[in-house]
């Protein structure tokens, strides 16, 4: 593992010999703002249904080993 | 009816629509052929046979009264592991998701059903999609239909020397190009496209590198532009769609090439780092474009010997921080633990295979202070 991952990070580093130094940082090429929903309450989910996948859970919570003392 | 599972959904829908065949049939014949060879080839990973049937029975019916949904209602499809379905658990081909049963459809599985397309089962893939071979599924490997030592991506020698034919763009009629080409299941036979941010309908439920992703139809191309008529479009359910409609795939691929003009990247096409027969292929494959009208022009594309290393960065730093979801807590796999960090610690480090762990621990690294800076 610690083999592969110098072999990728070596090959990564060729990245370093490139002048970026006019380009502006860029998250995306497409030019658009992350959009936002409305905000109101649409397709919500019964409650039993979002805790039925937890590998431990009640009627309504997952459980998850004892954080606090 | 034997012969069946050889043809595409745009050849299928025409049988259907000129009564030849009924939905039944083929959806039947699927599953024949699942039954018999599957157990070799290990590529479906769920099924719903009986669902399927059903739904096949209730096309038929639907398309005798003239109600067809759309020109694949009744026809079988099957979709990769990775899709949310409430259907059959979906594990994107991990140990982590084992047990997932999805409280609902992903975008894509509701588009094809609001077409009438039937589901017959998910198949194999490699854990969350890192890999193009199926070898790092934590569910089991998938073999190549024709040569069972070679990895499922592969091509027979006799598929490649056929391909060029096939990747001829149909003219007009899809029964043309179907009946073109023989080995149907064989990525050497597909028309492969990526589309864009514009075209793509995701809500790919498991996340894992969101800037790269996108739902496709590897099929050949009529079959191609049927399917991507039905999914693509802006998913409000996904934040990283883009928010335009998609184009008209059934309008804007008629075949017809003439005055269409390709891009050849230079040095994309001299023997430098090419395999010398997929050149061959690639440039029968121009000649034949041109022939039909097509013209080539070179374009420049400076920085692209740095595109694999720069996919290393996105794609290691998206999923490193898109799978932290996967803690034990919500849904899947959870490790027998005492503490909370415990159990964390234990879920992911059994539940997440080699590559997937590589591909974390590689964007970590990359996103942490001082390396980030560097790219």
């Amino acid at each position: 593992m610690q083999r592969d991952l110098d072999a990728v990070l070596g090959y990564v580093a060729s990245l370093q010999a490139l002048d970026t130094s006019g380009v502006p940082a860029t998250t995306h090429v497409l030019d658009i703002a992350t959009p936002l929903r409305r905000d109101e309450v649409a397709g919500v989910l019964p409650v039993s249904e979002v805790v039925r996948n937890a590998p431990e859970h009640t009627e309504s919570a997952m459980v998850v080993p004892k954080v606090l003392e | 009816v034997n012969e069946i599972w050889k043809a595409g959904l745009a050849q299928l829908a025409l049988h259907v629509e000129s009564g030849d065949v009924s939905c039944r049939e083929i959806v039947s014949a699927a599953f024949d052929r699942i039954g018999r060879d599957d157990a070799k080839l290990g590529a479906f990973l769920r099924l719903r046979p009986e669902a399927a049937l059903a739904e096949a029975d209730a096309a038929d019916t639907a398309r005798r009264a003239g109600k067809a949904r759309s020109r694949l209602h009744g026809l079988p499809i099957a979709v990769k592991d990775i899709f949310a379905s409430r259907d059959f658990e979906t594990t994107c081909g991990s140990k982590i998701l084992a047990g997932f049963r999805a409280p609902y459809d992903a975008t894509v599985l509701e588009k094809l059903r609001e077409s009438g397309l039937v589901v017959v089962g998910s198949t194999n893939m490699d854990e969350f999609a890192m890999g193009s071979s199926t070898e790092n599924s934590a569910l089991g490997r998938t073999r190549n239909p024709w040569i069972s030592t070679a990895s499922p991506a592969d091509r027979p020698a006799a598929a490649r020397r056929r391909w060029p034919r096939a990747s001829c763009p149909p003219r007009s009629a899809p029964t043309r190009a179907a009946r073109s080409a023989s080995p149907r299941h064989s990525p050497a036979w597909w028309v492969s496209s990526r589309p864009t941010a514009v075209s793509r309908a995701t809500d790919w439920w498991r996340s894992r590198a969101h800037s790269i992703r996108s739902a496709r139809s590897p099929a050949a191309a009529p079959t191609r532009r049927l399917v991507m008529g039905v999914i693509a479009g802006h998913d409000p359910h996904d934040a990283t769609s883009y928010p335009a409609p998609a184009p008209n795939f059934l309008s804007a691929l008629t075949g017809d090439v003439s005055g269409l003009r390709i891009g050849l990247p230079r040095g994309f096409f001299d023997a430098a780092g090419a395999d010398p027969q997929t050149l061959a292929r690639a440039r029968e494959a121009l000649e034949a474009l041109q022939s039909l009208g097509a013209k080539t022009v070179e374009v420049e594309l400076p920085n692209s010997a740095h595109g694999i290393a720069t996919y290393y960065l996105i794609c290691t730093a998206e999923a490193s921080s898109n799978l932290s979801r996967y803690d034990g807590v919500k849904y899947g796999f959870r490790a027998r633990a005492e503490t909370l960090d415990q159990m964390y610690e234990r879920t992911r480090a059994q539940g997440f295979g080699a590559e997937v762990k590589r591909r974390i621990l590689l964007g970590t690294y990359v996103l942490s202070a001082g390396y980030y800076d560097a790219y």
